[in-house]
């Protein structure tokens, strides 16, 4: 009777340690660096999770400093402006994935198709500029296009809309959208540049194949190239999932005013308020970061479970 | 398995890095000792004062405390970091300050018995614009220099020194600062403040950069006087006002405001101007113009301004009649100002997006409309007084002459509870500026000669006008042989005959190089401005113009000084106070920015008593008491 062969990996003949790094040495010396990096910026770093449970003072450092246990969370949640802050963070994480992680995908598509490769290069480099820009230069230009006079507003007025700052409305989902929208424009081309590469490295020969058998162009992108994508958008989607609670700081720093901020004030704008107004405070910052890792890590644990689930395919 | 190893030694990475973090022996020895007992020094030369508090009254810590000649041959070579750097283009680095350099060409003689010794400082200016960073930065990786100015670091004087990270300078400051300690003979009204409570006693942390008069105003309302004159007319007579400028660049005209005076007194004073700036704006065809400008916060200033004449403010202040610090944002005083905005901005008067402009400080709002001449009223800066603005290119700038106004008093808004005030709040400040402290990198150097260099600075009659002005004749000829650094800088500055002398009046008096106007911006650089000292100018011959000097003096015709809660007051808070004001100051702030504004547009209703209940009960539900209890302890200390 044949012994049932079992799935064991093709690194399985590398007994040990010592056998693996001999055979491939170069690849470890080559991942070196990158394991250097990760334990020098991402697991040291770490230590400074203390922070949150201490008041931290930076002249007594991490284990001098007093220890005060849940006092920062407690602070924290215990803002009037918390829930309000939770509730804007949550809605501007949804909205960001719902109208920005289709965007790159439908344009590394578009690239794809796209023959004319004048064209095509052209375009991919102006989709690519608006993620090199600041995000001081982009506030200030979004700024000025849904002011009062902006040409958004002007245009929007067309249908109805009374001039108005838009930035300064406190209707929903307006701030929200501007936000969104802001992102999307600054992320979409850059993001599709990795839908590109791997829409690239789908076998031609498929295609062509479908194409003699009377598929059209939009069969062929359904049946074949997303297929062949289909991995990298749901490990795209788990990563996009895990990182969502960090709504970008920067722009609606920049874009919020008081008055809206009923309707703008995300977690991270209420802790720079409460951490960095009037005396800096180490603890709350800190607390207010780790609460949202720790969201992140749950949101990104529980979307690959639902990916293996629903996907037959996980991260980890 | 892999996986676990590579676990573990990730473990292990972040346990190391722990270990690394922790305190290194000396560290841990310093926090089990036993206390110092009084009159000991450590065996790093630093002195231990937190329990060795002297049970005398201030007045009694004598000088024997120290024996400066311990001090003789240590290490007078100090580092310094000032606030921020100077506009020139003379030299680089502060310490090159021809001033600076002139006294550290000097022979210093802390205990006047020939042990002379120089003093060099070596100084460090953060990068602009990231001051503060840099400060605590410098803080947080222990690298701070000897000598700080800590205006710009988030920590008071008080918790520095409750983490050992400045000294008690109270010794030296008793010995070798009697120059420093006379400005408080002078001002006895400031006597006190200089001194923070440690252990129930009085005892020196810092030393104050001083002004022996309140410096002139840089900024305040301003208003078109140009359009009163073109456009209204007497209140009483109806006639119409004339006004011009004369051939000495003085202007003069006869405007009479409804109160008799010749400048907006009072509310009805400025109504009647905006209604004024109402009819310029129109007869000048500006249609993007507005009579007055507001400040996104919907208050103008940093507290008080156009607001004390009512009686209140939407800040913590001295009461003037109580003595007491109270928060003026829930009292009437306060709802009367916000009906006053509101009547004002439902008139059309105020800029309509006010509360958009929440980028800008308030003083440079909507420059873009200030400097193309289509605002009646703003808080600028003096720079734009009389003709700074004046464009003969734009037709409603050609005569514009800008006027300075007081805070009004209301007599329009309220019942009379809240009116008739004197204005007792604006932005003025005090006598009494930045602190500066020892820190403890100092502790093993040679202090009496450092606070001997220092205390030199607050002669009045003597390095305290080198600070102000800079360096007279007499003192560059020296330079040329003992400072040739500074010499060269004042050559090339053309100040060969010195940056100021005195008159026949025994008034000082600035070289005409540069005065009144200062291009190359030299005034900064001959003097030392950024350093720790006092500024002289209550000697100063200005030479204002006539109708400039009652401009300026309009700023100042109010006294501001004694509701005005200065940082002298809350450096003296425990680090437990300065957190809970931090809270407490965050949460008011946030709300009032929400809710001050819609008052004003009339999106929640001034007149709705259920609304201004609402608001004064959650300002008290931030528990702004606890502040002003916090406060009136120290003061009442």
């Amino acid at each position: 009777m044949a012994r049932k062969k079992k799935n064991v990996s093709p690194y399985k003949d590398a007994k040990t340690w010592k056998k693996d790094f001999k055979k491939n040495g170069v690849i470890y010396l080559i991942f070196l660096p990158i394991a250097a990096y990760f334990i020098i910026f991402n697991y040291i770093p770490m230590v400074g999770i203390l922070m949150a449970f201490e008041n931290y003072k930076p002249t007594k450092g991490l284990f001098g400093s007093k220890w005060v246990g849940w006092a920062n969370f407690a602070k924290l949640f215990g803002g009037k402006e918390f829930p309000r802050a939770f509730r804007n963070t949550a809605i501007m994480a949804v909205m960001s994935i719902a109208l920005g992680f289709l965007p790159p995908i439908i344009l590394a598509i578009l690239f794809s198709e796209c023959k004319p490769k004048k064209f095509k290069r052209v375009t991919q480099i102006m989709s690519y500029m608006p993620n090199f820009v600041s995000a001081v230069v982009v506030c200030a230009i979004v700024t000025e296009f849904v002011s009062k006079d902006g040409p958004i507003t002007h245009f929007l007025m067309l249908f109805g809309m009374k001039q108005q700052n838009l930035l300064a409305s406190k209707v929903e989902p307006v701030f929200k959208l501007i936000y969104c929208l802001i992102g999307v424009w600054v992320g979409f081309g850059y993001g599709s540049i990795i839908y590109t590469t791997a829409i690239s490295n789908v076998n031609g020969e498929l295609k062509e194949a479908a194409a003699l058998d009377g598929a059209n162009r939009f069969q062929r992108i359904w049946h074949i190239v997303l297929p062949s994508i289909k991995h990298l958008v749901i490990m795209q989607l788990t990563m996009a999932v895990g990182t969502m609670f960090m709504v970008g700081f920067d722009k609606v720093l920049l874009l919020y005013i008081p008055k809206t901020y009923e309707v703008s004030d995300v977690l991270y704008t209420y802790t720079y308020r409460m951490a960095f107004g009037n005396k800096i405070d180490y603890g709350v910052s800190t607390a207010s970061s780790l609460f949202q890792s720790i969201l992140g890590t749950v949101l990104l644990i529980t979307s690959n479970q639902l990916s293996r689930r629903f996907a037959s395919y996980s991260l980890f | 398995m892999k996986k676990r190893w590579l676990a573990l030694l990730l473990a292990l990475v972040m346990a190391f890095s722990l270990a690394a973090c922790t305190k290194t022996e000396a560290e841990d020895s310093k926090d089990t000792e036993a206390p110092v007992t009084e009159g000991e020094t450590k065996a790093d030369g630093q002195e231990e004062a937190t329990t060795k508090a002297p049970e005398t009254t201030l007045e009694e810590v004598s000088a024997e405390d120290v024996e400066g000649d311990e001090f003789f041959g240590k290490s007078t070579d100090f580092t310094a970091m000032i606030s921020n750097g100077i506009s020139t283009n003379l030299f680089s680095e502060y310490e090159d300050a021809p001033v600076l350099q002139y006294n550290m060409a000097k022979e210093w003689d802390p205990d006047g018995n020939g042990n002379t010794r120089k003093v060099n400082i070596d100084v460090w200016t953060p990068p602009a614009g990231s001051e503060s960073d840099y400060a605590n930065t410098l803080a947080s990786t222990g690298e701070y220099p000897d000598l700080m100015n800590i205006q710009i670091m988030s920590m008071s004087a008080a918790e520095m020194y409750e983490d050992g990270m400045i000294l008690d300078i109270t010794d030296y400051v008793m010995k070798y600062m009697p120059n420093y300690r006379a400005f408080f003979e002078r001002h006895p009204q400031y006597a006190g403040r200089e001194t923070t409570y440690v252990d129930g006693e009085r005892r020196y942390l810092c030393i104050y950069r001083l002004d022996e008069q309140l410096p002139g105003a840089w900024g305040g309302m301003l208003y078109r006087r140009d359009w009163i004159v073109k456009y209204g007319t007497n209140p009483e007579t109806g006639e119409a006002f004339t006004g011009a400028w004369d051939e000495d660049g003085n202007y003069t005209d006869d405007v009479v405001f409804p109160s008799g005076e010749t400048y907006p007194k009072t509310v009805s004073d400025w109504e009647w101007m905006l209604e004024i700036f109402e009819k310029a704006l129109a007869g000048e065809g500006i249609e993007d113009g507005y009579a007055y400008q507001l400040a996104s916060s919907g208050e103008n200033g940093a507290g008080g301004d156009m607001e004390s004449g009512f009686g209140a403010a939407n800040t913590w202040y001295i009461d003037p009649e109580s003595n007491e610090v109270v928060y003026g944002g829930t009292k009437d005083g306060f709802r009367s100002y916000l009906e006053m905005m509101n009547n004002w901005y439902q008139k059309g008067w105020v800029n309509k997006d006010f509360f958009e402009r929440a980028g800008e400080m308030f003083f440079v709002i909507d420059t873009a409309s200030v400097y193309s001449g289509k605002v009646g009223a703003w808080y600028g800066l003096t720079s734009q007084l009389g003709n700074a603005l004046a464009n003969a290119d734009v037709p409603w700038m050609k005569d514009m002459c800008v006027f300075a106004a007081p805070t009004p008093i209301n007599d329009v808004y309220g019942d009379e509870s809240v009116q008739g005030f004197e204005p007792f709040l604006y932005y003025a400040g005090g006598l009494m500026g930045a602190q500066w402290v020892v820190s403890d990198k100092a502790a093993d150097k040679d202090l009496p000669a450092l606070f001997t260099f220092l205390d030199h600075f607050y002669d009045v009659d003597g390095g305290a006008l080198e600070l102000t002005f800079g360096l007279t004749k007499e003192q560059v000829e020296e330079a040329k042989t003992i400072a040739p650094k500074a010499y060269d800088a004042y050559s090339k500055m053309g100040l060969e005959d010195g940056a100021y002398w005195k008159n026949d009046k025994g008034e000082f008096e600035k070289n005409p190089v540069y005065y009144p106007n200062d291009p190359n911006e030299i005034g900064g650089a001959c003097g030392l401005v950024r350093f720790a000292g006092l500024t002289e100018e209550t000697r100063f011959n200005r030479k204002y113009l006539p109708y400039y000097a009652e401009q300026m003096a309009l700023y100042r015709m109010y006294d501001a000084t004694k509701a005005g809660i200065g940082g002298e007051i809350t450096a003296q808070l425990t680090p437990d106070q300065s957190s809970n004001f931090a809270e407490v100051y965050n949460n008011v702030s946030t709300y009032c920015a929400q809710v001050v504004p819609e008052f004003i547009t009339g999106e929640l209703d001034i007149h709705d008593d259920a609304a201004w209940e609402e608001f004064c009960e959650t300002i008290d539900s931030y528990d702004v008491q606890s502040y002003c209890d916090d406060l009136n302890g120290i003061i009442n200390e």
